[in-house]
């Protein structure tokens, strides 16, 4: 792929069709695009660093494979990516749920074996809260939240990457807020936040 | 300026989602190195055009041999004069010949006979 820095940076999907055509630069420029988020969704939806990885490395060889036979114009690579990366975290979380014999959609109440939110926070890293307090949602209104909150996607995107309807979207990503305001709030004493009213 | 104890619990999710945003996980390099691995074991690899010497045929291979095209058709040319010249023998040809002293014979003796060498002449 010629270099020319005057020109815009080319699209996810012409990279494709450069990296179908057997460009070496364009799949390091796709690699370098698209890796992170893939990465950095799984390991919001997983919590988990080693599974994301596994995940993330899985959606992209899915990409890989199926670049020759991409068809352009009917979905950004960014969207068919969230997807895949958010079935197999679900595939993933369901497996979780099956060895620890728990119900699929269970209410947002902490798992046994998992770091406390309360603990979590008393280490102070909040970061590190909002994911254990992310990992207590159930697993639809997790992605609707990361996808609306952190990943910054537009409802209508998010309908496409989660097979449903916008309004199915924002009800999800409501009720998600709303549950992981309460998961934080309820530990504010925990924290010490009492002390200084 | 507001502290995290002064907020209400949903503004402080959003400082904190805003926070999660702008500071996204980051992978490390043996994930990014994996991955490109992948990308470049899978990429389709285009056929690679080698320039094959066209295969040459027995009378291009002659006529490289005599000197080219030119002096094959001179050779052929030459050649059919040359037979034309030997069955229809033409008159013009054959007075020229006897003209310059080679006289048109009916017949040529190339192997003359036993009789000769068994004349008692020789024998004795």
């Amino acid at each position: 792929m010629p270099r020319d820095d005057t020109a815009a940076p080319p699209s996810d999907e012409a990279l494709l069709v450069l990296y179908a055509n057997g460009d070496p630069e364009a799949a390091r420029v796709l690699t370098r695009r698209l890796a992170p988020r893939a990465f950095a969704h799984a390991l919001r939806m997983l919590a988990d660093r080693a599974e994301a990885e596994d995940v993330a490395q899985e959606a992209l060889l899915r990409l890989w494979r199926i670049a020759p036979d991409w068809r352009q114009g009917e979905a950004q690579v960014t969207t068919w990516l969230y997807r895949v990366v958010g079935n197999l975290a679900t595939d993933r979380l369901r497996a979780r749920k099956r060895r620890r014999a728990e119900p699929l959609d269970d209410a947002a109440e902490p798992a046994s074996d998992q770091p406390a939110v309360v603990q979590v926070m008393i280490e102070a890293d909040r970061m590190a809260a909002l994911q254990a307090a992310l990992a207590e949602l159930p697993d639809r209104q997790r992605q609707a939240v990361v996808l609306r909150h952190i990943e910054g996607l537009a409802n209508p995107e998010i309908a496409t990457i989660m097979a449903i309807g916008v309004e199915a979207v924002e009800s999800l990503t409501a009720r998600g807020k709303r549950a992981l305001a309460a998961l934080l709030a309820g530990r504010r004493k925990d924290l010490g936040y009492e002390d200084a009213e | 300026m507001k502290t995290q104890s002064d907020m209400t619990p949903e503004a402080r999710l959003d400082a904190l989602l805003t926070q999660a945003q702008a500071e996204p996980p980051q992978p490390d390099d043996a994930f990014m190195a994996r991955v490109l691995a992948d990308a470049r074991a899978l990429q389709p690899r285009l056929p690679v055009r080698v320039a094959r010497p066209a295969r040459r045929g027995f009378w291009a291979r002659l006529a490289a041999t005599l000197g080219g095209a030119i002096a094959v058709a001179g050779l052929g040319t030459a050649a059919m004069a040359g037979l034309v010249i030997g069955y229809v023998q033409p008159e013009p040809m054959v007075s020229f010949a006897g003209s310059i002293g080679f006289g048109v014979s009916e017949s040529l003796d190339l192997l003359p006979g036993f009789d000769a060498l068994l004349s008692e002449d020789i024998l004795q």
